[in-house]
């Protein structure tokens, strides 16, 4: 590591949905961040290297941060569908996000929205048994995982599940994984002791057929075939037998993975899978997601708006549609005209296409320069805030790890919304 | 500072012994003595009309995780749960001016915390739950001294900013892990081997060393099930004569007589409560119509799963320390069953007899919304709408109750004390639900009618700290309140065994799971409040 100014053991990390605090970086002087390089790629990525450029543009020219601001309210108090999507930022920003939207009449939607939403119609639809992640990590006998569930979460295996102590004294040599999908990470799910997880190899558009089958074998039912997308029935009711043999079942699916149409309807049958497994044994399920602090932005958004993501203020009244207001969809057809994008995790360009604010991390990469930047901080790293972890349980407190004076999402937006009129 | 003056009202205030017609003076967000000769800046007339201090919920679910779960299992529901704006703004329109979320989970707190902050104007606060934590179970089945525990309880509270502690189904949410699915009173719990008893009676001892004011509160074991009214007064038993507040009681004063096998058992509660002084309840009355019912209980709320109206559901295991359940209901007031349940409430709000040992309650939205309250006075004021109310439901739920032979109406001072006076003081909360002289000036001003429902449902006035947030039931100006807490004296080196526990067992340190002040925005003002002096 280079000559550093001072070095950090236990560090909070935003950039997945696992919640980890045990980052180890160091920051120079400058502000310069170099991390642990045994860290997760996620930590690495998100928190490695310089503050960068903290200029607001206008048109791509330097600007000031008022200029800046009053611009950004200028072109959303002229439009007249704003969208404000992304929300990739901590807790405080998607509340102030949530609350312009609200002031300005906009549309609020989640980079993640349609996995969040695919998983709140299915509960909505039926329900499910699910647990946190500690319970998982001390009880788990058996986890079953439908899609990788490292995408959200890229020590899942080593955190979760292959951890040595646990409460109720299972080890790891007692647990065993069976894993779903396709192009799934298999040497992390592999046991210490090298006990390869058991492979179900399915295309996601399979999924639904598969799940269903599951869900109809334990309740009890018959399926009339040998096989269910060129899977032999006795390979599923094996699965469903274990499920139903374990003493603490894990199902950790990955609505992100299922891109596939009314992927809530397989999701609905995961549910239906788990109350039925649940009337003989403890089976939980756990939706797999969170990053970019999706769990964040669900749970505010429910809380301030009593609805999720994917909300339209119509006369400061909240309505939610998860098909109608998403983003890509009110983008895709032009129907939005004016964009506020907010990433301060990630370093993402917003879709093209119309009038963009962009509140985005220095090193953003855009193809056309937005008609506003604003170079915001990032939570756990510029400044104070929070993150929620991926089951919806726990809010994660990140620290601020050096003074680079970029402001914060929520400074940034409730300056905005100061300089705009309430909408009519 | 302005001198506000509120003129010729009748004040009721029980907690000063007080029933009279009297001006009340309001300087900087304080009550004040009268100032002879001092400037009035504003005067409100209150003539005809009762002032009472605000309102005081000790038992209501508003915020966390589990509310977020209901918001999003429900969509359909609008009603049942408001967003956390719509939750401050109707309770102080209806003179509420505190509420106490009594389900937050250790894991949950920040977010719960962070949740609360966005109520408007009320004061809010909440029970850090314990009791199904395995680190407490763990120190019980080492045999650990009850002051290690004690200082285990002060250090939860400390790291949750929590005013009091509640127990569930003590030892009950962490058997249904276990995949055991009841849990009797003195029946050993899988793994760890404690009992209810011992996990009620250790945190009671455990509250009473930190000289936490709040009673342990209980929601006690075998939660709705027919015939549980011996497990309640098990559990009054269970206490040895310390403090504890029975909470939601209505659910657990349940017979299991008759052709149906369920029956009042209230007559037969209220009579224990009344001999056992050491015990508070409130009733968690149900009110007919839709809600979801919302609770960490979940080996209760998988067993009731089945009467989910719309059939859908959630049981979570969480983090363990505890979990949650939600099951939406509707209640029916021609359902045997439901209409029996809301007997049950009402006959226990009018056989416990001491007023100060009882708060008004639907254990929120349990079993009703909050808004639901201004009838429930009515219901307990008015025994001719009352009888009226028990006419209408069903006929052999009518015959099972003695609610009909009741004569009870309480008066405006015995509601005062249900609904202020007397959860200020089990809370421990010196400077509300009074209005003496150096009270917050949180004020609830009623127009006199004969229908109490009306009288209560929109107050003339309500006062948040001096400010006029209400009137008439439309909100003036939206304020921020306090956050509750009390932090009572522990020995930290507990925190060492936490240290490592978090390492070992949890996902985050034990440092990062604590809350810090910092985290509450600027806005956010705590309100410490003293504990007794801790004993040996």
């Amino acid at each position: 590591m280079p000559q550093a100014a001072r070095s950090f053991d236990r560090v909070a990390c935003p950039f997945c949905a696992l919640g980890c605090d045990d980052v180890r970086l160091a920051v120079s002087a400058d502000g310069f961040v170099t991390v642990d390089p045994q860290a997760c790629p996620h930590a690495i990525q998100g928190f490695g290297g310089p503050v960068g450029d903290a200029t607001p543009r206008i048109d791509g020219q330097p600007a000031t941060l008022d200029q800046a601001i009053a611009r950004a309210a200028a072109i959303l108090g002229t439009a007249r569908a704003p969208l404000i999507h992304g929300l990739a930022c901590d807790l405080a920003g998607q509340r102030a996000a949530i609350e312009l939207g609200r002031r300005i009449g906009a549309t609020v939607d989640h980079l993640h929205g349609a996995a969040i939403n695919a998983n709140l119609r299915a509960l909505a639809d039926g329900g499910w048994l699910a647990a946190s992640l500690a319970e998982i990590r001390n009880r788990a006998d058996l986890v079953v995982a439908i899609g990788d569930p490292t995408v959200a979460m890229p020590r899942f295996w080593q955190r979760c599940v292959w951890a040595g102590d646990t409460l109720t004294g299972i080890a790891p040599e007692d647990r065993q994984v069976v894993l779903i999908g396709q192009n799934l990470e298999v040497a992390a799910a592999t046991a210490p002791d090298g006990r390869k997880p058991a492979v179900i190899d399915v295309a996601p558009a399979d999924l639904p057929a598969i799940v269903a089958a599951l869900a109809t074998l334990a309740r009890g039912g018959r399926v009339f075939s040998d096989q269910v997308a060129g899977l032999p029935v006795a390979t599923l009711r094996d699965l469903v037998t274990r499920l139903a043999a374990s003493r603490y079942g894990v199902i950790a699916w990955s609505a992100g993975a299922m891109a596939f149409p009314h992927a809530d309807l397989t999701i609905a049958s995961l549910g239906e899978l788990l109350r039925a497994l649940n009337a003989k044994t403890r089976v939980v399920g756990l939706p797999v997601g969170g990053l970019d602090n999706a769990l964040g932005a669900q749970l505010a958004s429910l809380w301030l708006a009593g609805k999720p993501p994917r909300l339209r203020f119509v006369a400061g009244e909240a309505r939610h549609d998860a098909a109608l207001y998403a983003a890509d969809r009110l983008l895709g057809s032009g129907e939005a005209d004016a964009l506020l994008w907010i990433d301060a995790l990630g370093r993402r360009a917003p879709p093209a296409g119309v009038p963009t604010i962009a509140l985005a991390r220095p090193g953003t990469g855009f193809a056309t320069p937005p008609a506003v930047l604003i170079p915001v901080g990032t939570p756990g790293l510029d400044h104070a805030g929070h993150v929620l972890r991926g089951d919806a349980i726990v809010a994660l407190r990140l620290d601020r790890l050096r003074d680079s004076g970029l402001p914060a999402v929520a400074d940034v937006v409730e300056r905005i919304g100061s300089l705009m009129q309430v909408a009519a | 500072m302005p001198l506000t003056l509120l003129q010729g009202g009748r004040v009721v205030d029980p907690a000063n012994k007080t029933n009279v017609v009297r001006d009340i003076h309001v300087r900087d967000g304080r009550i004040v003595a009268a100032e002879p000769g001092a400037k009035v800046d504003r005067v409100h007339d209150c003539r005809g009309m009762v002032v009472m201090a605000g309102g005081i919920d000790l038992h209501s679910h508003i915020a966390g995780g589990k509310m977020n779960l209901a918001r999003a299992l429900t969509p359909e529901q609008q009603g049942v749960i408001p967003p956390a704006g719509l939750t401050g703004l109707r309770y102080a329109a209806m003179g509420y001016t505190m509420a106490v979320e009594p389900a937050m989970l250790p894991s949950n707190a920040r977010q719960a915390h962070l949740e609360m902050a966005d109520i408007p104007i009320i004061d809010r606060g909440a029970y850090a739950m314990l009791g199904n934590d395995d680190f407490l179970l763990r120190l019980m089945l080492q045999k650990r001294d009850h002051r290690a525990i004690a200082d285990y309880v002060g250090c939860m509270m400390h790291a949750t900013r929590a005013l009091g502690v509640k127990v569930v189904n003590p030892g009950g949410i962490s058997a249904f892990k276990f995949n055991q699915r009841s849990l009797a009173l003195d029946e050993s719990g899988p793994f760890y081997g404690q009992t209810p008893r011992d996990v009620l009676l250790t945190l009671a001892r455990a509250l009473d060393t930190l000289g936490v004011p709040h009673p342990l509160h209980v929601h006690c074991s075998n939660l709705g099930i027919p015939g549980n009214a011996d497990t309640t007064l098990g559990t009054i038993q269970a206490a040895e004569g310390l403090p504890v507040h029975l909470t939601h009681l209505q659910f657990h004063s349940y017979g299991a007589e008759g052709d149906r096998r369920f029956s009042s058992a209230a007559a037969r509660i209220a009579e224990a409560v009344n001999g056992a002084k050491n015990v508070s309840i409130d009733v968690g009355q149900v009110m007919f119509g839709q809600t979801i019912t919302a609770s960490a209980d979940t080996m209760a709320q998988f067993r009731n799963a089945r009467f989910a109206s719309p059939a859908k559901w959630l049981c979570m295991d969480i983090e363990c320390d505890g979990g949650c359940g939600l099951v939406p209901f509707r209640y029916r007031s021609k359902d045997y069953v439901n209409a029996l349940q809301w007997a049950i409430g009402l006959e226990l709000f009018l056989l416990v007899e001491d007023p100060w040992r009882v708060a008004l309650t639907t254990d929120h939205p349990n079993g009703g919304i909050f808004t639901s309250y201004p009838r429930l006075i009515r219901l307990l004021m008015d025994k001719g709408f009352r009888d009226d109310a028990l006419g209408q439901i069903d006929k052999h739920a009518q015959a099972a109750t003695v609610l009909g032979s009741i004569k009870r109406e309480y008066t405006l001072e015995e509601i005062a004390i249900l609904t202020r006076a007397g959860p200020a003081r089990l809370l421990g909360l010196k400077d509300r639900g009074h209005l003496a002289p150096g009270a917050a000036a949180d004020i609830a001003v009623y127009r006199e009618h004969q229908n109490r429902e009306a009288m209560f449902e929109a107050p003339a006035l309500v006062f948040k700290d001096g400010v006029l947030v209400a009137k008439d039931g439309a909100i003036m100006t939206e304020t921020r309140g306090a956050t509750h807490l009390v932090r009572p004296d522990r020995d930290p080196a507990i925190e060492r065994e936490l240290r490592t526990y978090f390492d070992r067992y949890m996902l985050q340190s034990f440092d990062r799971f604590a809350m810090t002040d910092a985290e509450f925005g600027p806005e956010d003002r705590l309100a410490v409040h003293p504990c007794r002096p801790r004993v040996a």
